[in-house]
């Protein structure tokens, strides 16, 4: 009887969302599974079935292959080092310390920085020939420091940990938020223990917030995927295609050369590759996060 | 208490909640038939003749645009509409693109600004062809623009409104400070070189040359020589050795001559389209738009003068063009009017020059015509140059002239490969025939998917 | 201001450790500042000097122009008060449409509850641009374009924001709800009387973000409003771009005029920050 009173509960609860999302969210998703099997390559609409052509294409697409690598390359620096970064600097904001709100306040601010007042600043920090870093390197005994922004290999690194620190933001907040709800009685428990600070934060924190993490770890992975905004502000996915990510290559696909259904087949497929990693980690759940 | 006023809180939004989607199912219906309503009026006015047309949000403030437009209206007793789009002149035609996508054709012009642009609308068929009111107005397009219009298999898509050119811009100070006499035009790159290196001053972060970050600068040579960008097949013609002369140049300029910012030193740099103006370079290689960046004294204070001359041409003497950029009015394929739209387009194009600094696309001006679109911008710069200065630099020189652009098949492609490529033999990490070569066969691949 | 010398309040005297961590935290703040003064400096800047001396934050003369040209702008005040009123109505929305559905997944049990959750998630996998043509037709067809609600509809429905609150929602022990439906309280009074009071924090980041994120939306009221007069600040800024190029002076005090509310409601949500909350809230 409750049982059943609970799933109709949940139902009303989830009903006005699931209206909204099956015309917001799915039948535009649904569409570009169909866009992404036609040949809409052109300004004007053209809806003929052409099978897994435009799929088929990405793959003689060196351009969009490489895109694919460098938005996996991009991922592997971004997301540990946000998450790691983010976390530790909840756990050093959660302290008490004077002119708490300023200081916060001040660190939270890049996030809201302009994107293209990032990519000067950052380009006068890390300019090779006159910046202050490679100046420090100079002076420190280092013959050829990288080029940062403009060397090959040193591009699409630079632009991972320019996001991290951008973006950091949000994933501090989040932490923060989830650390405010770790009862302080389970500290005082650890420390009647003799558990040290590191200790505390080892066993109670990591546990208590794990089901934030997880979340955070999820959608950090699917937003460094999606994420050109800064890229193109940073580099335009130069040298060459060196730092040119796949949402990047997407949107050009869309936008400059109008070819509706390639650029759908491309992020069809790199949805298939998300889901895949989020299904991974779904799975992977079990073994590290503890809702309570 | 504090708990309680949280919930009121909660409640009251939720309240709101409701009250919003009420209202905003009702609200929808109005919308929808005020907005319909609104078309409806539109379309009325319309036929009561009223022209619209695309224009970013710096040309809607312009008012030497709105001059022209006013002086239309005046003459012609059309109305028109401008249907303003935020973001610079690239940004604005994504949302035009989309527009013209789902065939909307409330609005009725567009303005082109490189034979690029074109060619895309040409190729999806998103504009009007013209022939048939030429024809019908017994327009003698010909006489009045001669090259300059544009043709694409036998049909004319646009008016050519505007004919960009390129030149030199100086600085005459870093010229007098470098005891180096003022370049008299007719020149070759070799003597633009000599002189940017007795400009050169690395202890003062002087460079004698600036170049920008454009396609066209990577092949200017090639094009200066009129050697096209496809063969006879369709294919690239970038294997042309002319091609690789060019790019050679472009590269030799920043990393071997050292008189302007090398590739890297311009992307890590982040230097800006706008650098010349700073005053820390001698000569800018750039179009003709340039001159109306010395009229903004307020944005561009600067203590020196300018100068202009002609462009260099190629030293081997194989090629003295200067480069052209035509842009172009045309009319949406699915306008409701074409004849009024026909009527904005032939008057815009025959007399934009007058207002806004453009360079004429026609070939039917007096001698006076010239004279007094110059008088008209010595007159803005109080006399810095003088009319003779911009006649030579720019108009009654020696110089011929050639599009900038490639324009044919996969031509948006064809660029961004360019510029993509030709940044990793300017940085040392790719050798120049290697980078040539990839550009061929990208572009190449590029054209093979473009016709399947 | 009491606030701003923390809740000393409470504390009987500081260990000397809190002072080095103070300092710390406080030069770190300094240091992410640093944009944050380059757009002032390169807003009180004309063009020529932005990038010919970066560094200099305190120009030798003030140039107001930037900010005079957009404060002259006929419809910069309408830009703004559209902004306002388009963010305030989807917080509003998306908080109870979003924090009902969350309460489900989280706390209930119901058919499907896996399958249909994981459906939400997936539809974050595809990249928007993808969408926007679709939503182009669809906002088309149901008479949304070019209209406030076709920025506000979409954007309650936000699955971001359910997978956030769930994981909040389910990390509160199961017990009070257990207790709670003993004493007959129904769902609706669980969610609305025990759940969101206990999860402020999270509350307040899904306000905080959801205003922020959709404050600086440029993508959808570009495609999706095309009234001048109807526009958002965001784009509305746009309408002052060059043809030739950026005029960065412009956009960077533009860009000061965009970041005065969300570095308010950052400093003001400070406070929802701070330890405790939650443990005391079990107590009370």
């Amino acid at each position: 009887m409750m049982r059943s009173g609970e799933a109709k509960a949940g139902v009303l609860f989830i009903l006005p969302f699931l209206a909204g999302f099956l015309i917001f969210n799915l039948f535009p998703l649904l569409y570009s599974f169909f866009i992404s099997l036609v040949d809409y390559n052109t300004l004007k609409p053209s809806y003929n079935f052409i099978g897994l052509d435009n799929f088929i294409r990405i793959f003689n697409d060196d351009i969009a292959l490489k895109a694919y690598w460098n938005s996996f390359l991009y991922t592997l620096i971004y997301v540990p080092v946000l998450l790691v970064l983010s976390f530790l600097l909840a756990v050093l904001l959660n302290r008490k310390f004077f002119l708490r709100p300023v200081s916060r306040t001040m660190i939270l601010i890049p996030y809201v920085a302009n994107v293209i007042a990032i990519a000067m600043v950052f380009s006068v920090i890390l300019d090779p020939y006159d910046g202050p870093v490679n100046a420090f390197l100079h002076l420190i005994g280092i013959q050829n420091p990288p080029m940062w922004l403009g060397g090959t290999s040193t591009a699409l690194p630079t632009i991972a940990l320019v996001n991290v620190w951008q973006s950091l933001s949000f994933q501090t907040i989040v932490f923060l938020a989830a650390l405010q709800g770790v009862p302080s009685e389970l500290y005082e428990a650890a420390g009647l223990d003799g558990a040290g600070k590191w200790r505390k934060t080892l066993n109670v924190t990591i546990p208590l917030v794990s089901p934030t993490t997880f979340f955070l770890a999820i959608t950090s992975i699917i937003s460094s995927f999606q994420n050109y905004a800064s890229v193109r502000a940073l580099t335009n996915g130069g040298p060459g295609v060196a730092s040119r990510v796949i949402s990047l290559n997407i949107y050009e696909e869309a936008f400059t050369y109008n070819r509706y259904s390639y650029a759908a087949a491309q992020a069809i497929l790199l949805f298939v590759v998300i889901l895949a990693i989020t299904i991974i980690q779904w799975r992977g759940q079990k073994k590290w996060v503890h809702y309570s | 208490m504090k708990k309680r006023g949280r919930v009121t809180a909660l409640l009251l939004s939720a309240l709101m909640l409701t009250g919003l989607l009420a209202g905003c199912g009702s609200n929808n219906s109005n919308e929808a038939g005020s907005s319909e309503q609104a078309s409806n009026k539109a379309a009325e006015s319309g036929v009561s003749k009223s022209v619209r047309i695309y224009v970013d949000g710096n040309r809607a403030k312009d008012s030497n645009f709105l001059n022209v437009v006013e002086a239309f209206k005046k003459d012609k007793g059309i109305g028109v509409e401008l249907n303003v789009i935020p973001g610079d002149a690239v940004e604005i035609f994504k949302k035009i693109d989309i527009d013209l996508g789902a065939q909307d054709g409330s609005t009725d012009l567009l303005l082109l600004s490189t034979p690029i642009q074109l060619d895309k609308y040409v190729r999806s068929g998103a504009l009007l062809p013209l022939n048939d009111l030429i024809e019908e107005d017994k327009y003698d397009a010909k006489a009045i623009y001669g090259d300059y219009l544009q043709e694409s298999d036998g049909k004319i898509y646009s008016l050519p409104a505007g004919a960009g050119k390129w030149a030199v811009y100086y600085n005459k100070k870093i010229f007098d400070d470098a005891n180096v006499p003022y370049p008299s035009g007719s020149w070759t790159w070799d003597q633009y070189v000599e002189t940017a290196k007795k400009l050169t001053d690395s202890s003062k972060k002087i460079y004698g040359s600036y170049m920008l970050d454009y396609d066209a600068y990577m092949y200017f040579t090639a094009r200066q020589k009129d050697v096209s960008g496809y063969k006879e097949d369709g294919t690239s013609n970038f294997d042309d050795p002319a091609f690789k002369e060019a790019l050679q140049f472009f590269g030799d300029l920043g990393n071997v001559h050292k008189v302007q910012p090398s590739w890297m030193e311009f992307k890590t740099k982040k230097l800006a389209w706008d650098g010349f103006m700073s005053g820390k370079y001698g000569m800018h290689v750039i179009g003709t738009w340039y001159t109306n960046m010395f009229l903004d004294k307020e944005n561009y204070p600067r203590d020196w003068q300018f100068g202009i001359t002609e462009l260099p041409t190629p030293a081997d003497g194989k090629g003295n063009n200067n480069l052209t950029v035509i842009n172009g009015v045309a009319i949406n394929a699915y306008s409701k009017q074409p004849k009024e739209a026909f009527e904005f387009a032939k008057y815009f194009a025959e007399n934009n020059y007058k207002y806004t600094g453009d360079l004429p696309a026609r070939i039917d001006l007096t001698d006076e015509d010239i004279n007094e679109m110059f008088q008209k911008i010595v007159d803005r710069i109080d006399g810095e140059v003088t009319i003779e200065d911009l006649n030579k630099a720019m108009y009654q020189n020696d110089l011929g002239f050639s599009d900038e652009k490639i324009v044919g098949p996969a031509a948006a492609e064809y660029s961004n490969i360019i510029l993509q490529e030709s940044e990793l033999y300017l940085i040392g990490q790719k050798s120049l025939d290697d980078t040539v070569k990839t550009i061929k066969e990208r572009v190449d691949q590029a054209i093979k998917a473009e016709q399947q | 201001m009491g606030s701003l010398l923390l809740s000393k309040k409470r504390e009987t005297g500081f260990k000397p450790s809190t002072i080095i961590i103070s300092i710390i935290v406080f030069v770190l703040g300094l240091m992410m500042i640093v944009p944050f003064l380059f757009m002032i400096s390169a807003a009180l800047k004309p063009n020529a000097l932005i990038f010919s001396e970066p560094l200099k934050f305190i120009p030798d003369q003030i140039y107001w122009n930037n900010f005079k040209t957009i404060f002259h702008h006929e419809y910069f005040f309408k830009w703004y008060g559209n902004s306002i009123y388009i963010v305030v109505l989807t917080v509003i929305a998306r908080f109870v449409v979003v924090t009902m559905a969350a309460y489900a997944f989280a706390r209930l049990n119901f058919p499907f509850k896996e399958a249909i959750f994981f459906l939400f998630i997936s539809t974050m996998m595809i990249p928007a641009d993808t969408t926007v043509i679709a939503r182009y037709m669809l906002y088309k067809s149901l008479h949304l374009y070019n209209t406030e609600w076709a920025l506000i509809i979409p954007a309650t429905f936000d699955v971001f924001f359910i997978f956030l609150l769930r994981q909040f929602f389910s990390g509160l022990p199961k017990e009070i709800s257990e207790a709670a439906v003993v004493d007959g309280c129904s769902q609706f009074k669980i969610y609305y009387r025990i759940i969101l009071p206990l999860a402020v924090p999270a509350l307040v980041t899904m306000l905080l973000f959801t205003f922020i994120w959709t404050w600086n939306d440029f993508v959808n009221p570009f495609i999706f409003i095309s009234s001048i007069d109807k526009q958002v600040v965001t784009v509305g800024l746009e309408y002052f771009q060059q043809q030739a190029g950026t005029d960065y002076g412009l956009q960077m005090a533009g860009a000061c005029i965009i970041v005065i509310i969300p570095i308010i409601l950052f400093a003001f949500s400070q406070k929802y920050f701070v330890e405790g909350i939650a443990s005391s809230g079990v107590k009370g």
